[in-house]
């Protein structure tokens, strides 16, 4: 069938350009380490920090690019400054917490970019604010991949104490678990989840891959596993849709994916709002 | 004494060097069914916070024959959070699993506890979409999950229509049945009178023993301050209530 074979070609022909598969293997493993880590962001209300973090590493990746070391290392450099000066920032009682976060994070933002612009940088700077999933190497598949499985398995064994503390942070001391402990451990994968993802979204889109599945999951499943579930599903849908729209259309491929995202997200609520416009034919338990 | 689960002597507590609560003194059996009466600010959740380990003494002494279980106010738990109830009722099972995964045992254990509860039939239900009444029920759930020998609830009728604070009661008086304590902290004084001893709490103890001799017009009037006016009730004897301030503010 002609037209079987089109369809076909139409979503090979990616795979077949070995760039184009490396890439989607790397979106594939980092929607395996987004899905479930941005259930918890969202249901801890991390999003913002989290947002905040990624954007305050721009300086770090810029200059890393300016000394011709790895991206990632720049990253985690990056983070190793931002994270400390988030916490203090928030801590500020002068003038709130949330206004002197967004001066730390404007301020690194800015520094960052002074560093891009200046003539001897060597680095296309939308590579660094938007990601390059195309040049993706061996080694940051390696990692990611490293990423995606202790993920799993640190969040697979602070699950339920996880669990506990999102349902109510008064009382989950009562039962073994440590809403301080638990706000570390998620920042610290956070933090680890920005640093290996960031070479293929870029520190302003990087989050988009986190929180986005994430809270469309929980539009529409109201059970943890399936939220997770269903947030890696739209995670990976996200990034092969972005894929594909930047082989096809000839966009940048981190700015897709992040369009793809919003767009599934936006669908989803949209879809949501209309089945609900509709009359209700069933009764609603309760009593 | 037989079968003591619960010996609190000359506790005091205070937070950030605040005093809170001083001189508590009870002892309490098992299957014993206390109500905990006090102003808001008078000491109550302090109490319970002191049973639970979370807040040090900062005198006194307590002993705890058995586990204690918390059964804290459903208006503190997340209604637009995804679990269920037997999600909820699992994390009972958190202390003994540690990093374990919950198994078939805990499963079977907190579906078990949610029948206990009467809520056999509403396992899978999220937490959310269940009635007050039954939220409350699934956080007793989750105590009996713990095999707490203690169980402290907060407030536990608050926001409850008449028919779920029913049930709520006969909840109780079950599980008293089966040999547990019940502390129960509650700002309707006509509820303590068929439990078996009233703890009056308003910064110290003001007194403890069984409804008959401690609910006193004198007794009440120190635990509340004063702010105490006679009810009319019908058909029997007008009896002192007791109209509490601020209802509804949390005490800290």
């Amino acid at each position: 069938m002609p037209l079987g074979a089109d369809l076909a070609d139409l979503l090979l022909d990616p795979w077949r350009s070995g760039i184009s598969a490396r890439a989607l293997l790397e979106t594939l493993l980092i929607a395996l380490a987004a899905g479930p880590l941005g259930c918890w962001v969202v249901l801890f209300g991390l999003s913002y920090g989290a947002e905040s973090l990624a954007h305050a590493m721009f300086p770090g990746l810029v200059v890393a690019a300016l000394a011709g070391l790895p991206l990632t290392l720049g990253a985690a450099l990056g983070i190793a400054v931002a994270a400390p000066a988030v916490a203090l920032a928030g801590r500020a009682p002068a003038i709130g917490g949330d206004t002197a976060i967004a001066v730390v994070v404007t301020s690194l933002v800015g520094l960052g970019g002074l560093l891009a612009l200046a003539p001897e940088s060597p680095a296309a700077v939308q590579d660094l604010l938007f990601g390059d999933v195309l040049g993706v190497s061996g080694a940051e598949l390696a990692l990611s991949a490293v990423l995606a499985a202790a993920v799993a398995v640190v969040l697979g064994g602070a699950h339920g104490r996880l669990l506990a503390v999102g349902f109510d942070r008064a009382n989950a001391p009562a039962f073994g678990a440590s809403p301080r402990a638990a706000d570390v451990l998620l920042l610290l994968l956070v933090g680890a989840f920005t640093v290996v993802a960031v070479q293929a979204l870029g520190a302003l889109l990087v989050l988009a891959m986190l929180v986005g599945p994430a809270a469309t999951a929980r539009l529409v499943v109201h059970r943890m596993p399936a939220m997770m579930g269903l947030a890696t599903a739209l995670a990976a849908l996200g990034g092969m849709g972005g894929i594909y729209l930047s082989y096809y259309a000839d966009t940048a491929a981190g700015a897709s994916i992040a369009a793809v995202i919003v767009a599934l997200h936006l669908t989803t609520g949209a879809a949501l709002q209309a089945l609900k416009a509709r009359p209700v034919t069933h009764l609603e338990a309760g009593g | 004494m037989r079968d003591v689960t619960l010996e609190v002597s000359g506790l005091a507590a205070a937070y950030d060097g605040t005093p809170a609560l001083r001189d508590v003194t009870f002892t309490i059996e098992r299957g014993t069914r206390v109500g905990v009466l006090g102003p808001n600010g008078g000491g109550k959740t302090t109490l319970f916070r002191v049973l639970l380990g979370e807040l040090r003494p900062a005198a006194g002494a307590v002993a705890l024959h058995g586990r204690c279980g918390t059964v804290p106010q459903t208006e503190r738990s997340r209604l637009d959070y995804p679990v269920s109830a037997v999600d909820v009722a699992l994390m009972g099972a958190l202390p003994r699993l540690g990093w374990r995964r919950p198994g078939r045992a805990e499963r079977r254990a907190a579906l078990d506890a949610l029948g206990t509860v009467g809520l056999g039939d509403m396992a899978h239900e999220t937490f959310g979409d269940l009635s007050g009444g039954q939220r409350q029920r699934v956080l007793i759930a989750r105590a009996l999950v713990q095999e707490a020998d203690v169980l402290l609830l907060d407030e536990p009728f608050s926001g409850l229509d008449d028919r779920s604070a029913d049930r709520l009661l006969e909840l109780i008086d079950d599980l008293a049945g089966e040999g547990r304590a019940v502390l129960v902290a509650t700002h309707d004084m006509d509820q303590t009178r068929a439990w078996d001893r009233v703890l009056c709490l308003n910064v110290r103890q003001i007194a403890f023993g069984p409804p008959g001799v401690v609910l006193t017009r004198e007794v009440l009037e120190q635990t509340y301050g004063g702010s105490i006016v006679v009810l009319p009730a019908e058909g029997r004897a007008p009896a002192p209530g007791v109209l509490p301030a601020h209802h509804h503010a949390h005490e800290h």
